[in-house]
């Protein structure tokens, strides 16, 4: 998830910058591929389309490092078939072929979240007349995550200097103490950046009733309907078959 | 608009959204493991029920109105479709959060004890998707097999399936809610309140 919030520093270097409503409508379609997919390598040639978007919009280190996780779940999920026992094969392999299943969709989620800022998003939604009470939460529900991430860490960090276990096993020991010490950071923390965040958003004029406006020129592009028919060919092709 | 203490306001947004993240991130982490076990899958509610609470309950307090469980609802089901999840599942997270809020609302979101048993019914989301497996298993197993779930994946979980297990993970999930409810009352109470956080 760090490699998320590089990513965004990078964003706009990519060579393309697609409207946050044509990546939606990728989102959703590669949804419907994941639903539709007539075999393997037809979601490899959809991981491969995935690492291409991520490369043209310039999220360079996440998109390789992706591939090369997927291309490890691929692997195991053809070794784990031929070579394990039936036990180890419902165990393992299914549990792999799940990830991996999902794996195309959360990297291209990774991908649009990385390249996707915060105003675009919402001016993006705001044109979809979706409600102000869904829109909002949403945006900083998305946003949040990689805060969530790193917040973890800190934790991790001051309980491991008070010699606290953060390990699965001392977790068993002691369930309820453990859980304390890391909820209670945890939910303050929340509980102080959505004070923050709040204050921060008040100031900017998040309550202003007039219509809103964005820097950022949205409007739909040829990369626009590039991107957007590429994948829709993609799933035809899936329909076809 | 209702008078400004019922209707949400950005801060309240912000607020669910941030308590969202924290929602989901936490059923992913401890429902994971258990989600893609066919045999262990039927305690993934109620793992989850178990570590949700604190969570819930600190956002139904920091903000003590209808809407954020039905946000919750929302960001919940929404997420868990993008991920692949059946669509009933997140029909049923809107559906329990509209609920939830209600119950609460019932007791001027105020109330310990329907806060609990908001959460507790929130918290029976999953059993929805489960409950295909007795109800429906052949359009069940259709959808899963075209989603891509493994055979060997459903014919092993079908077979753990046995006739107890519904009632079984609901028993099971109401008691984990209400311990998790429990903790997250307790955790509220000595650390949040003193702190002046709610």
């Amino acid at each position: 998830m760090e490699s998320i919030l590089v990513a965004r520093e990078r964003s706009r270097q990519g060579l393309l910058r697609l409207d946050p409503r044509t990546k939606l409508s990728i989102l959703f379609t590669s949804n419907i591929m994941v639903l539709l997919s007539p075999g393997l390598p037809y979601e490899i040639l959809m991981a491969a389309l995935i690492l291409l978007l991520g490369l043209l919009c310039g999220v360079y280190r996440y998109s390789i490092k992706m591939t090369i996780v997927y291309f490890f779940l691929v692997a195991g999920q053809i070794l784990g078939t031929l070579y394990f026992d039936d036990v180890l094969r419902v165990f393992l392999v299914t549990f792999v072929v799940f990830l991996r299943k999902i794996f195309p969709c959360a990297m291209l989620g990774g991908i649009l979240i990385a390249t996707t800022r915060v105003n675009e998003f919402m001016a993006a939604m705001h044109k979809l007349r979706m409600p102000r009470s869904i829109v909002i939460p949403l945006a900083v529900t998305l946003r949040y995550f990689p805060g969530v991430i790193e917040e973890w860490r800190h934790i991790r960090d001051s309980m491991n200097l008070r010699g606290l276990s953060t390990s699965f096993w001392g977790f068993l020991k002691s369930p309820i103490k453990t859980a304390e010490y890391v909820y209670v950071p945890m939910l303050f923390s929340a509980a102080k950046i959505a004070d923050e965040l709040s204050a921060a958003a008040v100031t900017r004029g998040i309550d202003n009733p007039k219509i809103r406006t964005c820097v950022q020129q949205l409007g739909f592009t040829a990369a626009d309907g590039l991107c957007a028919g590429c994948f829709m060919v993609l799933l035809m092709s899936a329909l076809w078959n | 608009m209702a008078s400004p203490n019922h209707s949400l306001q950005s801060k309240d947004l912000i607020t669910t959204g941030i308590f969202s993240t924290l929602f989901f991130i936490v059923t992913m982490v401890s429902g994971m493991f258990f989600a893609a076990n066919p045999v262990l899958t039927f305690l993934m509610p109620i793992v989850v029920a178990l570590f949700t609470g604190p969570v819930y309950l600190l956002m139904v307090a920091k903000v003590p109105k209808r809407g954020p469980t039905i946000i919750l609802g929302i960001i919940m089901g929404l997420l868990m479709f993008v991920t692949g999840m059946f669509w009933l599942w997140s029909v049923a997270y809107v559906l329990l959060g509209i609920i939830a809020g209600e119950i609460s609302a019932a007791g001027k979101f105020k109330s310990v004890k329907l806060n609990t048993l908001g959460f507790t019914i929130f918290s029976l989301n999953p059993i929805t998707a489960y409950m295909m497996i007795w109800i429906d298993q052949q359009s069940f197993k259709e959808y899963l097999m075209s989603k891509g779930t493994q055979q060997a994946y459903l014919d092993s979980m079908f077979q753990a399936a046995q006739d107890w297990i519904l009632p079984g993970m609901i028993a099971g999930t109401i008691v984990a809610a209400l311990i998790g409810a429990f903790i997250g009352n307790k955790l509220l109470k000595k650390h949040f309140e003193r702190a002046g956080v709610v």
